[in-house]
């Protein structure tokens, strides 16, 4: 107990720590994507709080090619995702391989390291767009069905989405100022040709808030490796659930979860790209 | 490990049954197989008062004694009401005394039933050496009851010129306090929201106010106070933990007063007098904080809290009637966080009135409370605020049948109690997601029920106090609680006593609060908010207890088993709302008090031990912590907790002084934090999604924080003028400026201090 003169003159200090010590060190999460030009995972260190910021990760992240035993060091960006939202994401620009296994590593100070271990699917054939609205106006002479179909079969079905890119309010610029997506993971049918996606824009419109007009729609198709979780299971999953820490986690000695995909976009209206047109 | 499917009940209902038929045969041989009362034998009775202020004197002896020393008497009730029945016609000497007042003697020739109405003189020993055997002070506990007046209150430094219930609750060891602010008070094991507070019979929701130095119950307007830490009778109904029973004092009815004081923490004003002298009074008091001005210069960082609160009552003394009306007003606003900009709020409005009195010749004394309360909560900002409303509306009537000897107390007493209420409960709340599935409603909740109970003395050996509730609450169905009190003094008056105490409880009416979240103090008040089911509780108790002639020891083991409680669940998402689920709980615990008294010196030492564990089934628990169901230790088990109070009393200078210590109470460990993406459908990206921010969290409250002690004295000095009293306070809280932790913030990793070394002095002006 400090009493006592020196207690009241200085004040009593009592030190404490809340947080737990434990052997996880790292938060890896995102994917790696055997279509992709450039991989990006983000990387971060447990024990920092909440309120993010761009303190270096300190930690070296590289990537291993199990079979060949080839390693390549990645290299760290801060990517600025908003107010008060600077984030660590980890990227590299080498070509993957599909079917192949790498091992995801973080190594930082006094043994403090977190890995992921992801084997890549198949790539797919291109989706292939079948029916497609003429507008994008709510009026009947729109059509509402978009159909897109692949063909072949996907073994382990990861994701199917509509992302609406959508222009400001007045609508006098093209440029896309935001995104919604809306899943359709459910929507979609294995037959004996292929998969076969088709759905409802005007439903869709009621999943997200656009603060203009829409400017292009493109569905996006990913197959994931024999890590990624059965269909079903992706889809019933709750939110409580998914973010529990360690629940669906692949990575040893921290959290998260590093997919391996094959992902594959197709513009369904207008047959152009809104970002492209950006670029 | 018990089901969470809810606790099965039939036994206790079947229980319930047969026990109300046993109260009736009792009753009906209270009634009427007590022995027949001869036609010359008499009764007297009345109310006993102090002379100077007309203020009711509870727990006076009222004694007849003949020429062979044949003794007849009673002890007077909170109303200071008397009855001495079956008293064989004849002279008698009359003979009143009570603790601090001269005895009252007089000589009565009876031989018809009579009404003696008495006012009693203030002694000097009032002043002075108090014999602590009185049924009064800290170490005094029967089977959880505990009375408490106005200068206990007093022995507690308090940064005022007075002293006030909170900081004389938070000294109990039975009584757990999460910091210094807040107004959380959680009495063995039960949370605030569990607590029933009334005030001079009406409810009040959250009287304690944010500074938790304070309440709306300061000592100068305090009569006394029953504090039921458990085991209560019947006649209280609605809560499952505990009862705060305050009587706020009348007004002078002789004489007009005020007094006027200045603090660093607050200002207060108050008056008094008759209206019509010996009959009508006013009391007027009116109180706001100051410390949110001074804080800055007193103790160099900001405190933004403003409290206020405000009290009137009306009173009227008849020959063998009392009639009182009275208001209460409260408000607190601020940060119990300084550093987050969270304000918080909350206020009660209670507009009561009571009447008690007899009939002279009969045996039954009457009570009749009626009171309207409304009480309002929110936490947020203008732009974003979550809030709670509740209104009552509440009528009771209970009635005391003082039967005497009686078949099942020949050579004792039988009272039987009766009464019965009914309520009107609006409550509306606007959550904005708070806790998920409750966004914003109004409910509408009727309640009627009564309540049955007798008391029966054998031969002052054994007092014993079976009682049932019958409560009926519209939509949510019936319960039939029993309670059964009981005291045993096997070695006569004087000697040790024990006491037990059982009882079944509901409560239909809940406050869900964010219980993860130790600096939010908003509650929202719902009924029965998880498929309709209301709070169960049992409480046992047993204790012994001896009053030596200036030494007080008591000592009382408790258990109370709590069912369908609404927790917040466990998520790792890092947001301040949440989903709520069923609990269960258990608690047992041991108080420990002694106390001493002798000259100017008062000193009390309190031990608590308290053990009490949760039991919630949660399916992400499966997937996160291996097993559905988790039990824990909730975040107001506070394991021990040591308490001392000391003082020396020179009449005109006085010194106060009050150590606690508290064991770390648990929480939560994070063990780390990251931004989950959201890869089920590959809806989010690292190169363009932030993610979902989220605490990783060990097993929920297997973490403790450090310990807490404080040290807070206060020296007084009076001085007299020819019609007034000036005292003059200086002293300080926490005076070894112990860094304690309030709560720690994960979110953030910043700590929440309590107050630093905090000095104080107050003037308080008193007329007379």
């Amino acid at each position: 107990m400090c009493l006592g003169i020196g207690g009241i003159s200085s004040g009593c200090e009592v030190e404490f720590d809340p947080l737990a010590e434990n052997e996880q060190h790292y938060s890896i999460a995102g994917y790696l994507d055997v279509e992709a030009d450039m991989q990006f995972v983000r990387v971060e260190r447990l024990r920092d709080s909440l309120s993010f910021d761009t303190k270096s990760v300190e930690a070296t992240v590289s990537v291993e090619r199990v079979a060949s035993g080839e390693t390549w060091t990645w290299r760290d960006s801060v990517f600025d995702l908003g107010p008060r939202r600077r984030v660590h994401n980890f990227w590299s620009t080498k070509r993957l391989f599909p079917r192949e296994t790498y091992r995801f590593s973080v190594q930082g100070s006094e043994a403090r390291a977190s890995s992921a271990t992801v084997t890549l699917p198949d790539t797919f054939p291109d989706p292939e767009l079948i029916s497609f609205p003429p507008c994008l106006r709510r009026v009947m002479r729109c059509e509402r069905q978009i159909r897109v179909e692949v063909d072949d079969t996907i073994d382990k079905l990861a994701a199917v989405r509509a992302d609406y890119h959508y222009t400001d309010a007045e609508g006098g610029r093209r440029e896309c100022v935001g995104t919604g997506h809306v899943d359709h993971l459910d929507d979609a049918r294995q037959t004996d040709e292929g998969l076969v996606i088709s759905f409802d824009w005007w439903e869709d419109l009621g999943e997200f808030t656009a603060s203009g007009p829409l400017v292009t729609v493109d569905v996006f198709v990913a197959a994931g490796g024999p890590g990624w979780p059965e269909r079903e299971e992706a889809i019933e999953i709750r939110e409580e659930e998914l973010f529990l820490p360690g629940n669906r986690s692949n990575v040893e000695g921290g959290v998260g979860f590093l997919g391996g995909i094959a992902s594959k976009t197709v513009n369904a209206f207008p047959l152009r790209s809104c970002a492209s047109s950006e670029s | 490990m018990e089901s969470l499917e809810g606790h099965d009940w039939s036994g206790w209902r079947k229980w319930n049954r047969l026990l109300a038929i046993h109260m009736v045969l009792l009753l009906l041989l209270g009634f009427f197989g007590g022995s027949p009362a001869e036609a010359q034998e008499v009764q007297v009775q009345g109310f006993i008062s102090d002379e100077t202020s007309g203020e009711a004197l509870r727990g006076a002896n009222v004694v007849l004694r003949d020429s062979v020393e044949d003794r007849y008497g009673a002890v007077t009730n909170e109303q200071g009401y008397y009855v001495i029945n079956d008293v064989p016609p004849g002279r008698y000497e009359f003979r009143i005394s009570f603790v601090g007042y001269s005895t009252y003697r007089d000589s009565l020739i009876l031989d018809e039933s009579v009404v003696r109405n008495i006012q009693l003189t203030p002694s000097e020993e009032r002043l002075g050496e108090v014999v602590i055997a009185s049924e009064r002070g800290a170490a005094h506990l029967e089977a959880g009851l505990q009375e408490i007046e106005a200068r206990d209150l007093e022995r507690i430094p308090t940064p005022g010129p007075s002293g006030d219930l909170a900081g004389y609750l938070q000294a109990l060891p039975s009584v757990v306090s999460m910091g210094d602010r807040g107004g959380q008070l959680f009495v063995r094991g039960g949370t605030p929201s569990q607590n029933l507070v009334l005030v001079d019979g009406s409810l009040i929701y959250q009287p304690f106010h944010i500074l938790g130095f304070f309440s709306a119950f300061p000592e100068d307007l305090v009569s006394e106070v029953e504090l039921h830490a458990g085991g209560f009778g019947a006649r209280y109904t609605g809560r499952v933990s505990s009862v705060v029973d305050v009587q706020m004092r009348g007004g002078n009815n002789q004489q007009f007063e005020g007094q006027a004081s200045l603090g660093p923490f607050l200002t207060s004003l108050q008056v008094e007098g008759p209206l019509k002298k010996g009959e009508l009074s006013f009391l007027g008091s009116t109180r706001h904080s100051v410390i949110e001005q001074t804080a800055p210069e007193l103790i160099g960082q900001e405190l933004p809290m403003k409290f206020s609160d405000s009290f009137g009552k009306v009173q009227y003394a008849g020959d063998n009637y009392r009639c009182s009306a009275s208001t209460m007003h409260t408000y607190d606003r601020g940060r119990v966080d300084v550093e987050r900009e969270r304000d918080f709020r909350w206020g009660n409005v209670v507009i009561g009135g009571r009447c008690a009195g007899f009939t002279p010749g009969s045996e039954v004394f009457s009570e009749v409370n009626a009171g309207i309360t409304h009480a309002f909560n929110s936490i947020g900002d203008e732009a974003f605020r979550r809030s709670s409303r509740t209104w009552r509306l509440n009528v009771d009537a209970h009635f005391t049948h003082s039967l005497g000897e009686t078949a099942l107390s020949p050579s004792g007493e039988t009272t039987v109690t009766w009464g019965m209420h009914g309520r009107r409960d609006v409550m509306e709340y606007d959550l904005r997601e708070k806790f998920q599935g409750l966004r914003s409603a109004k409910s509408i909740l009727l309640n009627a029920g009564a309540h049955l109970g007798t008391e029966i003395t054998f031969r002052e050996e054994f007092e014993l106090n079976p009682s049932v509730a019958l409560t009926w609450a519209f939509e949510y169905g019936g319960s039939v609680e029993p309670r059964f009190r009981m005291a045993w003094r096997p070695w006569g008056e004087g000697a040790p006593e024990v006491n037990a105490a059982a009882g079944l409880y509901q409560q239909t009416i809940t406050g869900i609060s964010d219980e993860r979240d130790a600096g939010s103090v908003f509650t929202a008040w719902v009924p029965a908010p998880i498929e309709g089911r209301s709070v169960r509780a049992i409480h046992g108790l047993l204790g012994a207890q001896h009053q030596f002639d200036r030494f007080g020891f008591t000592v009382e083991g408790y258990y109370k088993q709590l069912n369908n409680l609404s927790v917040p669940i466990w998520s790792a998402v890092a947001r301040f709302t949440t989903e709520l689920t069923l609990a269960d709980g258990k608690v047992y615990g041991v108080d420990t008090r002694a106390e001493y008294e002798h000259g100017p010196f008062y000193g009390y030492l309190g031990y608590g031990y308290m053990w009490m564990l949760y039991t919630t089934a949660q399916e992400s628990f499966g997937q996160w912590l291996g097993e559905p169901i988790q039990q824990y230790h909730p975040p107001h088990d506070r394991r021990h907790q040591l308490k001392a109070v000391g003082g020396l009393d020179f009449g005109r200078l006085e010194a106060r002084t009050r150590w606690q210590f508290g064991s770390g109470l648990p929480y939560t460990q994070p063990f780390g934090f990251d931004s989950m993406i959201f890869w089920p459908g590959i809806r989010e990206h690292p190169a363009s999604d932030f993610g979902t921010p989220r605490v990783l969290f060990e097993k929920p409250y297997r973490g403790r924080l450090p310990p807490y002690h404080r040290l807070d004295v206060s020296v007084e000095y009076a001085i007299s003028f020819p019609f007034a009293r000036m005292t003059l306070q200086v002293g300080g809280i926490n005076v070894y400026n112990r860094t304690n932790l309030f709560y720690y913030d994960v979110f953030s990793l910043r700590r929440v201090n309590q107050l630093p070394l905090t000095p104080f002095f107050s003037v308080n002006l008193e007329t007379h």
